[in-house]
């Protein structure tokens, strides 16, 4: 009973805390920019700004767009509820936290958003959809690599079974595959969030908006629902870059003090990767889309590399 | 009476070298006759020798089919042909004449296999010499009716085979030949007939044209 | 006319249900593993007829019957439109004999007797595939088709008597128990026979150019019964050779069979993404699950080499448990795509589009397929899909120092990338050939599928849902059919491997998904009440929207072609089938000039025949 409660309390933490990370990255550009830019808590009010307002369908959608939304969130916050953030208690998580179930709900998640795109039979969307697939082929399975780089030894292949041996014995972070499958992470991460050098999150032109174009028909509640994914997207690549790489202060049991500790502690990490992304996309010009695919595949090139680091080392 | 035989048998190589070397047809069928009648004699003094009474109608037989009626045959089919009666040879004619003489070094060189037992046999490497000229006219020359003549050739060596090891074939198989010659020569005849008029020519290469 | 088609359909249906039964009993109970059927064909000549059920067979047994049921369903709506034609009922009754032969190929149990179910079964199969011979084109794949089946059934026959010459005897039996001593040259000819054989048959890359053109040819829930279980028989076949018989003691057995799994599996989604038949779509996508069955095999006959028989069986059962699936799905597929074609007039994608709307049911109960097809939950593919990635993560873990450790990595990079390209060519097929509007006039008149056509369907998504929604099950099914030696519990499976397939994890898992979903529609609901909708059209920047501004099948697939354009190349028809074409077409203009025609020459070669033997021989 009691892991039940703490796995719903970290999923709502999770949910909640999103906006605020998209508010504090926001807010990171516009000051390098030399902005005051908008304020830190506006992605809430613009959620309940989305969520007050009526719906307006297209006349060519169907009831794909009526439902595929709340699939789509409902598939991100089970992916939320497979990834440890305050304790890697492997007893809390959906599917013990394996790998091959996160990455799979969400590009479950990445299916119900493309179907939306498509049904409204949009050419943005459509570009949006064919182009945010390609980035998928090549990222899956770089990601995968990379992680299985790391937690080979673990069984199963799981989050857990990957961060753990790490926030126990801090020397295992200075290894040569450590180093590579994080960079492949980190570049991956990037991608899949939408983010500079590979999409430009803020503008809503046509050859910017890969991951917007799948959004332009949807309005009211289908809007903040699926914008609210988005959101959630970003955190939890965060904390999956966060267990593997960085799990110090997460504890491996369920004690009140420690979980409350170790959560605390997530919030700090998040934030700080935060700033360190907007710092990022504000230093970097977006990427030709066809040089997007020489990008992944380098981080596809650095997790092969990670991954043989292990079988020669 | 051996004085016969080798008489005999010298007119035959000699007609069968000449027939591969002749320019017309029907000077070709004259020799053709000519051979028969050698053979036909050839026959009759054997039937003399050895006392056995078939030979005779044997002979009798080979003088009215194979001298007779088979030129005849084809001396009226070449009638009906147009214009075009020489023995188109694809070889010239010296070459030719080497190469039934080759054709009779063969003979005589494989008869002693063939035959240990009964001693070395003349007759028989003429024979097959013989067969083997007939199929080589068979080879060089490109009218119909040429190969028609060949095979002629080929069945007078076959029966001199016959006749010079064994005191030729049992009757009825000899009569049965003579039939199935006369069919053969037949066909020949018609086949000539049609190509004729279909191609206006006897040129067996216009054959080719019917393959698919 | 209809009376007979009907009942010729339902007896295919419980033909089927009773094939089913016969597998179900025969896996759970082993006692029928002797022959059960041992029949002398004719008097005094040494050929039997002998059949026998194993439990392996019986596993594909249940495939076979449970598609089978499904065809057969299907067919009494869909063979409506060949009643009129003089020969209409004959395609039942090819259907009969399709589910007859495919039946006899798994309780085969020697050589005579499983090549006689072989060639009934490609026979029967060319009938149907060449069935609407109005088509040229049809004819033309059926040709192919013929040539490339009997190109395996020649190397089936070559590895069987190499067998034969070593065991002495043509029974199975006899061959798993005595393969395993031949010397090894003889092991490895006979393998490597069997593998390009049953390659053939199974469509792998580079044998595979009869699929792309067979599978769209026939009729639909033909092309369903072909993709879903005949090309199974190839593995199953394949498998028995392999693991039950040679039990693999070479290492690179393996690694080839993997490398050609894995380039079969990549290069056939890829190719799947670039299609804008339907069908054709469906079949490529075939290649690509059955390279990827064929890397699953390859990795089993690698561990079994190291001497590694619990992960092998695993693995093996992670492959078998994906051939299952597979043949659901797909079959699934294939019968919404003949209702599609069927409703609509067209199989091109790119003149398809709104069926959802026209064709409400059909549709759905295809996204149910494409879901699985992707290897999304619900579906028993995503447990089968987990499956495979434990044992080949596992696998890389075991072998981490070694070669074989980089082997598993890019066997992992094949699945991985494979898997990304199949959720792309789903959403491509529903995305552009179901949503928005309709491109062309066919498809904006299509109505919806006969109800016996969507019965089948319905069907064909509860199997696919209920195989996986309780893996311990399934997966304790499966292991009953393997070799003995490579049996495992289920409770090392979840303690060895990978704990969370344990019982609970899946129908968590779903219940969470609706949970979630649904309190997500919920609490606003509660909250906000209501919302009203209103409907305008699609934004167009302004101006008037006609259904060709949505992408097309061949719009949405550009980016991925361009940047694999290099793997798009027709290798196989350049450096392997032109090159033999022409091999064959020069020697026989060589033997053209031998045959020539002139009366002279054949003269002449009589000549030359009889002075050689006069000559020379004595």
């Amino acid at each position: 009973m009691r892991e039940i409660i703490i796995t719903a309390a970290q999923m709502i933490a999770i949910i909640l805390l999103s906006p605020l990370l998209q508010g504090v990255i926001k807010k990171t550009k516009a000051v390098m920019q030399g902005r005051q830019g908008p304020a830190t808590l506006q992605p809430y009010r613009d959620l309940r700004k989305y969520w007050a307002k009526s719906t307006v369908l297209s006349d060519s959608s169907s009831w794909v767009t009526r439902l595929g939304p709340y699939f789509a969130v409902g598939m991100m916050v089970c992916a939320a509820a497979t990834l440890p953030v305050a304790t890697f208690s492997s007893d809390l998580l959906i599917a013990g936290g394996s790998i091959f179930v996160l990455f799979y709900l969400l590009a479950g998640a990445r299916f119900s958003l493309v179907l939306i795109g498509l049904d409204s039979g949009s050419a943005f969307a459509g570009m949006g959809a064919s182009r945010d697939l390609l980035f998928a082929v090549m990222a899956e399975p770089s990601v995968f690599l990379a992680l299985l780089a790391v937690g080979l030894t673990a069984t199963p292949v799981s989050l857990p079974g990957i961060g753990l041996p790490l926030e126990q014995h801090l020397s295992l972070f200075f290894s040569p595959m450590r180093v590579l499958a994080m960079m492949a992470v980190f570049l991956i991460a990037l991608a899949e969030t939408g983010r500079l050098p590979v999409d430009n999150p803020d503008t809503h032109l046509e050859l910017t908006m890969i991951h917007e174009g799948l959004l332009l028909e949807l309005t009211g509640r289908h809007l903040a629902l699926v914008t609210w994914g988005a959101y959630i997207r970003q955190v939890l690549w965060f904390t999956i870059l966060i267990d593997v790489f960085f799990p110090w202060g997460i504890t491996s049991g369920t004690g009140v003090m420690a979980i409350a500790f170790g959560f605390l502690l997530w919030v700090v990490k998040c934030l700080l990767l935060a700033v360190i992304v907007a710092f990022i996309e504000s230093v970097s010009a977006k990427m030709r889309i066809f040089m997007v695919p020489r990008y992944l595949s380098f981080a596809l090139l650095l997790a092969m590399a990670a991954l043989l680091a292990d079988t020669v080392l | 009476m051996q004085a016969w035989f080798d008489f005999l048998t010298i007119a035959l190589i000699g007609s069968t070298s000449w027939l591969i070397a002749v320019r017309y047809i029907a000077s070709a069928i004259r020799w053709l006759s000519f051979q028969s009648v050698m053979l036909a004699l050839y026959t009759f003094a054997l039937a003399v020798q050895s006392g056995h009474p078939e030979l005779y109608w044997i002979a009798v037989a080979t003088l009215l089919v194979k001298a007779w009626l088979i030129p005849y045959i084809l001396y009226r089919a070449l009638r009906h042909v147009g214009v075009d009666r020489q023995a188109e040879k694809a070889f010239g004619r010296d070459l030719l004449i080497v190469g039934v003489l080759a054709m009779w070094l063969i003979g005589y060189y494989v008869t002693p296999q063939l035959d240990a037992a009964q001693g070395p046999n003349l007759y028989l490497s003429v024979a097959i010499g013989m067969l083997l000229s007939g199929v080589l006219i068979m080879i060089t020359h490109q009218k119909a009716m040429m190969q028609g003549i060949g095979l002629i050739v080929i069945e007078n060596g076959l029966f001199l085979a016959a006749l010079s090891t064994s005191l030729g074939m049992p009757f009825m198989v000899d009569i049965g030949i003579f039939l199935d010659v006369l069919v053969i020569v037949v066909l020949i005849a018609a086949l000539t007939l049609r190509m004729d008029e279909q191609f206006s020519s006897m040129n067996i290469e216009k054959l080719k044209r019917l393959r698919g | 006319m209809r009376t007979l088609h009907i009942l010729l359909s339902t007896l295919a249906g419980l033909l089927s249900l009773a094939i089913v039964a016969l597998g179900w009993l025969t896996v759970r109970h082993t006692f029928l593993a002797s022959p059960i059927l041992n029949y002398e064909i004719l008097a005094g000549i040494p050929v039997h007829v002998v059949v026998s059920l194993t439990p392996f067979g019986g596993l594909f047994l249940c495939m076979l019957g449970i598609v089978g049921v499904l065809a057969a369903v299907y067919g009494i709506g869909y063979g409506q439109q060949y009643e009129s034609r003089r020969y209409g009922v004959w395609l039942d009754v090819g259907l009969l004999g399709f589910l007859l032969s495919m039946a006899a190929v798994f309780v085969a149990a020697n050589v005579f007797t499983f090549i006689l179910a072989w060639e009934l079964m490609s026979i029967v199969s060319y009938m149907l595939v060449v069935y609407d011979y109005h088509d040229r084109e049809n004819v033309k794949s059926g040709l192919i088709y013929a040539s490339m089946t009997q190109l395996g059934a020649a190397f089936l026959l070559a590895a069987f008597f190499i067998l034969h010459a070593y065991t002495g005897s043509y029974e199975f039996a006899v061959f798993a128990r005595s393969a395993s001593t031949i010397p090894p040259m003889a092991q490895d000819l006979a393998f490597l026979s069997a593998f390009v054989g049953f390659a053939a048959k199974a469509g792998v890359m580079p044998l595979h150019i009869w699929l792309p053109r067979a599978h769209p040819a026939a009729p639909s829930h033909v092309s369903a019964l072909m993709s879903g279980v005949m090309i199974k028989t190839a593995l199953y076949g394949f498998l028995l050779v392999s693991v039950f018989w040679l039990h693999a003691p070479f290492l690179w057995w393996g690694v080839l069979v993997a490398g050609v799994g894995a380039v079969s599996a990549v290069l056939g989604a890829l190719h799947a993404g670039q299609e804008t038949n339907l069908k054709r779509i469906l079949a490529y996508s075939s290649i690509d699950n059955m390279g990827l069955l064929f890397l699953g095999t390859g990795m089993t006959l690698i561990e079994l080499a190291l001497q590694q028989p619990v992960l092998a069986g695993f693995t093996l059962t992670a492959t078998i448990y994906q051939a299952f699936n597979h043949a659901f799905f797909k079959s699934l597929l294939f019968h919404g795509a003949g209702a599609v074609i069927h409703a609509a007039h067209t199989a091109s994608l790119n003149r398809l589009g709104g069926l959802i709307k026209t064709m409400p049911w059909t549709s759905a109960l295809i996204l149910g397929g494409l879901l699985s097809f992707s290897a999304l939950p619900p579906g028993g593919a995503f447990v089968s899909e987990w499956m495979l990635f434990s044992a080949f993560a596992r696998s890389d873990a075991v072998q981490l120092h070694s070669v074989v450790g980089a082997v598993a990595m890019l066997a992992l990079l094949a699945f991985l990338m494979t898997g990304a390209l199949t959720v792309f060519s789903a959403l491509r097929i529903f995305g552009v050939g179901f949503l928005a509007d309709a491109r062309s006039e066919g498809a904006a008149k299509a109505r919806e599928a006969p109800i016996t056509m969507r019965i089948s369907l319905a069907m064909g998504l509860l199997v696919i849902i209920a195989a996986g929604v309780w893996p311990p099950a399934a997966v304790n099914f499966i292991a009953s059919g393997l070799p003995r030696s490579l049996q495992f519990h289920a409770w090392r499976l979840w303690y060895g491997f990978d704990p969370h397939l344990s019982m609970w994890s899946i129908p968590i898992l779903y219940t969470a998904i609706a949970a979630a979903a649904t309190l997500a529609w919920l609490l606003p609901r509660l909250y906000l009440g209501r919302t009203d909708v209103t409907r305008v059209q699609t934004w167009t920047c302004g101006g008037k929207r006609s259904p060709a501004m949505s992408y097309t099948a061949s719009g949405f697939s550009q980016p991925v072609q361009r940047v694999f354009h290099a793997a798009a190349l027709p290798l196989a028809i350049r450096y392997l089938y032109r090159p033999l074409w022409q091999l064959v077409f020069s020697t026989t203009t060589i033997f053209r000039r031998v045959q020539n025609g002139h009366v002279r020459a054949y003269l002449l070669y009589l000549f030359m025949t009889v002075l050689v033997l006069l000559v020379v021989a004595r």
